[in-house]
């Protein structure tokens, strides 16, 4: 479904080394690093929100950056910041985006404003950082596109809304699902609760990709946060997928 | 382009004056009752209804250049739509926007100037005259905006000194390369009226539509190439 082809960056303080990578419609993918690894770099452009890289992106055989800006209808995300007017309410904000998206099921977004308990009628701007997260994840979700990609989701979020969000998240994409959800974490409770594959970045380095199923049979004992800190605090290599 | 693309952009862009139109509403009120009650002359007041349609027809670039500062211009220019419908959508209301300054501005020209140069007037130069002004402000609008919008502000901060400059070098030696042809030019149009009329409409057509190409052209290169900067300030 998504396919990385010698993918890079080259900023004048960043450097991604050349990615190869294949995520396939149903997968929850975590792509997890600390600050700096190249998460939010590699999520923009396969979001369609970056022209500069080398190599290409694909969504279902196409070249993401030559089919914008319409490709991005079929890709839902959540950016690190909530972006909006914030002078518009809730429903206003839900309403203008509603317009751009073919496949905008209104039902479905009023049903997770409900579930997430965000108030239709509340300004954009006076939200707090979860609630606009919440509000990020109805507008990127309420489409039900293909690809789901959610930046940081949970990034300075209390414990209580992150355990709603994560729930809302697995209700929404469950397991098999034909779509593909691609999420940036360095909360690694988060990604042991969600994900069924994980890549590892380090210093835009690819450190690892290796599936949720693997890693536990490597070490049942031990929780999958840890396993991950551990290889992303090791210069051990974890195999593919 | 999507009409529905083009008609929510342009109802965001409507609403988010709909506070200006109030406050130039309020303004131009208060001139008029000023005047009413005798405690202002009517330039005075006439210069307040002015000021409160120019606060009215730079809202919306001023509202573009806000987002543009502040890195919310993300928002549309990552919606699945094209840069020309968003520059389509800002066109279509800052020209919105400048209607009540064009009508002030006509009202002006055909009450006051036209009169006092002896010059009849009726409903072909008002319409004249507002279709001209509202062009002329338009225009005017449009560069402004598409510059703000495609050019880093430090960097159109200092495009008058660099015309300036230009003009200053190379004003003089152009002027020296014309003037010779000049009288030659003039005999060569005056033999060939039918010619002459030709050029002299595509000059007029070309001066008046290149401030709305270069604009046009200025927004949508503005919003194509958009990347919010991580300095941007948060208002």
């Amino acid at each position: 479904m998504v396919r990385l082809r010698k993918f890079s960056v080259r900023y004048p303080n960043f450097h991604l080394e050349p990615l190869d990578l294949h995520f396939r419609a149903g997968e929850r993918i975590a792509v997890v690093g600390a600050n700096g690894a190249g998460k939010s770099t590699t999520l923009k452009a396969i979001a369609g929100r970056s022209r500069h890289y080398d190599g290409t992106v694909e969504i279902g055989g196409r070249e993401v950056r030559s089919h914008l800006p319409g490709i991005r209808e079929e890709i839902g995300f959540l950016p690190e910041r909530l972006l909006g007017f914030g002078w518009m309410s809730v429903a206003e904000h839900l309403k203008f985006l509603s317009n751009f998206f073919p496949t905008w099921d209104d039902d479905y977004a009023q049903s997770l404003l409900g579930r997430l308990e965000l108030p239709p009628g509340s300004k954009v701007g006076t939200l707090s950082k979860g609630m606009a997260v919440k509000l990020s994840l109805v507008g990127a979700e309420a489409p039900r596109p293909p690809v789901l990609i959610l930046d940081e989701p949970t990034s300075g979020i209390d414990p209580l809304m992150r355990g709603e969000l994560l729930a809302v998240i697995k209700e929404a994409v469950p397991r098999g699902h034909d779509r593909l959800v691609l999420f940036s974490s360095h909360i690694l409770e988060d990604v042991e609760q969600i994900a069924d594959r994980v890549v590892l970045l380090r210093q835009g380095k690819l450190i690892g990709d290796a599936s949720v199923a693997d890693l536990r049979d490597r070490d049942a004992d031990t929780p999958l946060s840890r396993l991950l800190y551990s290889v992303l605090s090791s210069n051990e290599p974890t195999s593919p997928a | 382009m999507n009409p529905r693309h083009l008609r929510s952009l342009l109802g965001v862009e409507l609403r988010r004056i709909r506070k200006n139109l109030l406050s130039a509403l309020g303004v131009a009120g208060v001139g008029a009752l000023l005047r009413a009650v005798g405690l202002v002359e009517t330039k005075t007041s006439v210069w307040l209804v002015v000021a409160a349609a120019m606060l009215l027809g730079m809202a919306v670039p001023l509202n573009i250049l806000k987002d543009k500062l502040t890195g919310h211009l993300e928002f549309t220019t990552t919606l699945p739509i094209s840069s020309n419908t968003l520059a389509v959508a800002a066109f279509l209301a800052t020209g919105l926007g400048l209607v009540p300054l064009s009508a002030v501005a006509t009202g002006a020209i055909n009450w006051v100037v036209l009169p006092a140069l002896g010059i009849g007037s009726g409903i072909w130069w008002v319409l004249g005259t507002v279709l001209a002004v509202w062009a002329v402000f338009s225009a005017g609008a449009f560069l402004l905006l598409g510059t703000l919008v495609r050019f880093d502000l430090n960097k159109v901060g200092v495009m008058p000194f660099a015309l300036f400059l230009l003009m200053g070098l190379f004003g003089d030696t152009i002027q020296e390369w014309i003037a010779p042809h000049a009288p030659a030019i003039v005999n060569f149009l005056a033999s060939n009226p039918a010619l002459a009329g030709v050029l002299a409409t595509t000059a007029l057509l070309l001066l008046a539509a290149s401030p709305f190409a270069v604009g046009f052209f200025l927004i949508r290169q503005g919003f194509e190439k958009y990347r919010p900067k991580p300095d941007a300030i948060d208002w």
